[in-house]
């Protein structure tokens, strides 16, 4: 008896020491998946601004934002009708907390209509590329106040687009001072249209009361306009119908991109910032309202 | 006399059924035409037999130990009589035993149990339809060499799911306590996973800790298992008997859908006071108990605490910061009549950080249980019955955060009544039961659940079943069942039939056994935790949390187990469940905690394999299970994300392959326990970097705007953590003193020092390993 409990213990002694010898002691992990993606783009190339700014960053490890002061990066833009490829400079932008990004820049014209190609290399040959296509052409806008007095809230404004395929943005930015605070208190304020432009039959179009939706922003508080503008951006045929995508979808990788390897998205944009003088001038007169009626 | 209070019954139930059709007319009360058609069958199940028994004799009652008047189970009643076939029984867990249909005569009544003397004497039946005889065994000071009835227990010893588990099974796996515990034993079973050596949760094939129903004493216990994987609320010591029904449990079990853990506590000394107190680098514990009336009154009061947080720093050099305590209080009376009542007090508290070295130090873990309840064994004289009441409230409290602000809780209160009614026939067993509970949930979830975040309310359930068990030779059992659930005006009523059965080639003392299960469950209270966050210990309980649907599960069991030698049992048991709307959080990359929960199906099929050797001091085991977890969602986003609106996936807690090795002998007093472990990788989401997002509508200016971090994931459960194994070793021996024993215990636990992965905090890319290489010693002096 005794010897085959001491054959067993023995028996069961080396199994475990084989098993430990053979399965060793680590565990290591490498949490990360191999991938082909190497840069995270995004930004616009707006052919109604001067100066392009596209953020460019290499994928991270970490969601720990860490030490990203230099970028491994070389980054070209190709306009492929042409074939001429000009590079973009870098420059390191310090956000809230601390936070640094990377955003290459060119002051070169981006023409309309025209394809470009964005291509971002690593010293060791890794690429990252999308490929942008430009709206065929500006955008113009007709912006409509109605003149005379009356109850402000039943007074629609309007905006007209003409020259665009598709509405990318529309916004109506204000720079806003409340009564009672110093003549240098000012605020910048944006409202989005976009969910209310509609199709006409010679471009797009919009209607909304200025008024009614500054004193649902701020009830009771009657806001004294200093300035209004109104900003279009618009998008050639083949930008994406981004208000089909929900905010969940629109956060996945692979759901909305143009960028091969590697994630993000690179628009094509017309885009025109254009003072709203009128609606400044008609904004004021209506703050008596306001203060009058409370709303 | 009888057949006119039966009479009487039958009246009363046709009034119930008159009731119940005015009430048909309303939609609204549906229910109550369902509820009333139930309590009507049950009378006429309980009610007809009566009438065949004026000729026979029941004989029934309880054994207990005469040295501390607690029951005990499998104790073989016979009743010989010439050149008959002899007639018997074994006790159950609560030390009952029932003969029925006994011809009128005289008898010679045997009693007889391993470790105590027999009792015999000689029983003239006839006169009274219904005699009980409760008797007490004299522990002998030699075992006795004699066939008995053996109990059902034992690791390979599996019936259709069930296994059956005694103190001394706990006894045999390491802990780092003087004391074995049962949350070490479990996680010895290959048809269980847990995940970690921290948080308690337990899988039991395939299902998640939610779905397993813990019972203690018969009262439900929402989360018994302490912070640290080794203990819960059932230590060695108070632990009488485990009844573990790894799937396929039968009709009287209703409101879980994987498993049931049901644990009766043994009961304090009846004869005389005694008492324990342990340390060991985990925790303190101090025991009492004696006769509140010799005899008659028992009580038994437990208290532990942990002490490993102050430890840790001066043993391992790092930080445990875990606090966990329980106590626990059992009172049991049995009176002249042979009644027996008992109340049991169960207090849980687990409070720490999952992750040692959290980042974030504010994220510590809380729960908390209470359960207080009452248990009443009566055997009326005049009545075939055993007759069990139980009514007991169960809370529980679950929270994370900051301890004055906790961003998540959850609490649950459920009160319960119930009868059950067991009457035993010459061949077969009836038992039915009538239980009514009420629900009171509260959540507050903040943007975890994005369709459940703040609520609270009450469920009120009714309940019933009706379980007969045939036996139909001496070879083959059959156990049906149906389980009657309504829920008023919220869910529809819930019928679940069920089916067990057992099959013995060469009868009851053959040495093989086949047996199998098949059954419908349904859950309505659902324990919703963010699997995605393999570090979080946090369930909260809701009433079916997605379109008011209850989840559903199907078993299907198929077993075998065989005695090779006395020495050596051998055992297999392959299973299938399929699961249909399991309320799941749906995968997101937007943000860390916020998700969306959605109903799936799912799939759970594989097989145990156990052996087991007992021979004289020496116990060796080695279990294997293969498990296959599948989810099946579908979202219209899916089809967006991934291409087919229909995902498959395996949840973190499938876990393919585990092996279990117990190795446990005693020598000369001394007793060593070895336990080895392994568990092949779970499942994880690989991400394949972090980026900012930032806002196509409107146009982002990149110059002005960082954008909101999000992390790169590719399908979900894609990646296999590491595999994992351990080795633990303790050895202990007991000293005889003067005015009692002292356990001297030491241990290791980890042996060879393995880095096992907890999991990954992919945020931080940091990995959270379970317990170290870690050394102990425990001592343990009760008095006698």
């Amino acid at each position: 008896m005794r010897s085959w409990i001491r054959d067993t213990m023995l028996v069961w002694g080396m199994a475990i020491c084989g098993l430990v010898g053979l399965l060793g002691c680590e565990a290591d992990i490498d949490p990360f998946e191999a991938s082909d993606r190497y840069y995270s783009l995004f930004g616009f190339l707006d052919t109604g601004v001067d100066t392009q700014f596209v953020r460019v960053m290499p994928l991270r490890d970490s969601i720990v934002l860490g030490n990203v002061e230099r970028i491994d990066a070389r980054v070209t833009l190709e306009d492929r009708q042409r074939g001429t490829t000009i590079e973009l400079k870098d420059s390191l932008f310090t956000f809230e907390q601390g936070r640094l990004a990377f955003n290459y820049w060119t002051d070169e014209p981006i023409s309309p209509g025209t394809q470009y190609r964005l291509r971002v290399e690593r010293s060791d040959g890794a690429q990252t590329q999308a490929d942008i296509t430009m709206p065929q052409q500006d955008p113009t806008l007709r912006l409509v106040v109605p003149t005379g007095f009356g109850n402000p809230r039943t007074m629609v404004q309007g905006i007209d687009i003409e020259g665009a395929e598709q509405i990318v943005d529309l916004q109506l930015r204000y720079v806003l001072r409340f009564p009672g605070q110093p003549a240098g208190a000012t605020q910048a304020i944006t409202f989005s249209y976009l969910d209310k432009v509609q199709p006409l039959i010679d471009g797009w179009g919009v209607g909304f009361n200025a008024y009614d939706d500054l004193m649902a922003r701020f009830p009771g508080r009657c806001p004294i306009v200093i300035s209004a503008s109104v900003f279009v951006a618009t998008g050639g045929a083949d930008f994406p119908d981004l208000q089909s995508f929900d905010a969940e979808s629109l956060a996945r990788p692979d759901v909305l991109t143009n960028v091969e390897n590697g994630v993000g998205y690179v628009g094509g944009i017309a885009s025109i910032l254009e003072p709203w003088p009128d609606l400044t001038a008609f904004l004021p007169q209506r703050q008596s309202f306001c203060a009058l009626f409370g709303r | 006399m009888m057949r006119g209070q039966d009479g009487g019954r039958v009246s009363r139930c046709s009034l119930l059924l008159h009731k119940a059709k005015s009430f048909g007319k309303d939609v609204q009360a549906s229910w109550w035409r369902e509820w009333a058609w139930l309590v009507v069958g049950l009378c006429g199940l309980t009610s007809m037999p009566l009438f065949a028994q004026s000729t026979t004799v029941t004989l029934r009652g309880f054994v207990a130990d005469a040295s501390d008047g607690q029951p005990i189970q499998g104790v073989n009643v016979v009743l010989e009589q010439g050149n008959a076939l002899p007639r018997g029984a074994a006790t159950n867990r609560d030390g009952f035993y029932q003969i029925a249909a006994i011809p009128a005569g005289t008898y010679a009544l045997r009693m007889s149990f391993i470790g105590y003397e027999a009792y015999t004497d000689t029983l003239v039946l006839g006169a009274d339809p219904f005699v009980t005889l409760s008797i007490e065994l004299t522990p002998a000071a030699e075992m006795l060499d004699e066939v008995v009835i053996a109990v059902e227990a034992g690791a390979a010893r599996t019936r259709a799911g069930l296994q059956t588990l005694r103190p001394q099974d706990l006894a045999r796996i390491p802990t780092p306590d003087a004391t074995g515990d049962l949350a070490t034993y479990l996680q010895s079973l290959p048809s269980v996973v847990a995940i970690g050596d921290r948080g308690g949760q337990l899988f039991v094939r395939g299902g998640t800790p939610s779905q397993n129903m813990v019972l203690v004493d018969g009262f439900l216990i929402y989360q018994p298992f302490h912070i640290i994987g080794f203990f819960s609320a059932f230590p060695q010591d108070l632990v009488s008997h485990v009844d573990m029904y790894a799937g396929g449990f039968g009709a009287r079990y209703s409101g879980r859908i994987s498993s049931v853990i049901d644990v009766t506590m043994r009961e304090g000394n009846k004869q005389f006071f005694e008492g324990s107190a342990s340390l060991s680098p985990f925790l303190a514990n101090v025991t009492v108990e004696g006769p509140l009336r010799k005899g008659e009154v028992s009580l038994l009061a437990s208290m532990r605490h942990s002490t490993i947080e102050r430890v840790a720093p001066t043993l391992i050099d790092n930080d445990l910061p875990f606090r966990f305590s329980d106590l626990f209080i059992k009172m049991q009376q049995t009176d002249r009549f042979n009644n027996r009542c008992g109340l049991t007090v169960v207090n849980t508290y687990d409070r720490g950080r999952i992750a040692p070295d959290e980042v974030d130090r504010r994220d510590i873990f809380r729960w908390s249980n209470l359960v207080v309840g009452g248990r009443c064994l009566a055997v009326p004289s005049a009545s075939p019955f055993l007759v069990e009441v139980n009514t007991g409230l169960s809370h529980v409290n679950n929270e994370v955060g900051s301890p004055d602000a906790p961003e998540r809780s959850s609490s649950s209160l459920e009160l319960a009544t119930n009868l059950n009614l067991t009457r035993l026939y010459q061949d077969a067993e009836l038992r039915i039961g009538l239980a009514v509970r009420m629900n009171w949930l509260r959540f507050e979830l903040q943007e975890q659940f994005q369709n459940a975040e703040t609520n609270d309310g009450a469920i009120l359930s009714l309940s019933g079943f009706v379980e007969p068990e045939f036996r139909l030779s001496e070879a083959f059992r059959i156990s049906t069942g149906v389980s009657l659930s309504l829920h008023p005006l919220r869910y529809p009523a819930s019928i679940e039939p069920r089916i067990r059965m057992a099959w013995r080639p060469g009868g009851e003392q053959g040495p093989q056994e086949f047996s199998a299960a098949l059954g419908l469950y349904r859950q309505t209270l659902a324990g919703i935790t963010d699997e995605r966050d393999a570090g979080s210990a946090f369930i909260a309980w809701v009433a079916a949390p997605v379109r008011d649907t209850q989840a559903q599960a199907i078993h299907a069991l198929l077993g075998w187990q065989r005695q090779l030698a006395p020495w050596l049992y051998i055992g297999a048991e392959g299973y299938y469940k399929r699961l249909s709307d399991l309320p799941i959080p749906i995968w997101s990359t937007i943000a860390r905690f916020t998700t969306t929960l959605d109903l799936a199906k799912g799939n759970v099929y594989g097989f145990d394999t156990r052996i087991e050797v007992q021979q004289g001091g020496f116990y060796g085991y080695v279990g294997y299970g293969y498990s296959e977890t599948e989810y099946i969602a579908q979202q219209d986003n899916f089809g967006l994300w991934y291409g087919e609106t229909l995902q498959r996936y395996h949840p973190p807690h499938d876990r393919r392959h585990q092996l279990n090795a117990v190795l446990s002998f005693d020598i000369k007093g001394v007793t060593a326990n070895l336990r080895w472990q392994y568990g092949s990788g779970l499942p994880f989401t690989r991400p394949f970097g972090f980026d900012e997002l930032l806002s196509l509508q409107p146009v982002a200016d990149v110059r002005r705007t960082y954008g909101t971090t999000r992390v790169l994931y590719d399908r979900p459960y894609e990646g296999r953590l590491p595999e994992y194994h351990r080795l633990d070793f303790s050895v202990d021996r007991t000293f005889t003193l003067k005015q009692g024993t002292l356990t001297a215990q030491a241990g290791v636990i980890n042996i060879y020092d393995r880095n096992n992965l907890f999991y990954f905090d992919l945020f931080t890319v940091r990995r959270v390993d379970q317990l170290p290489f870690i050394p102990n010693v425990s001592i343990k002096y009760a008095t006698r």
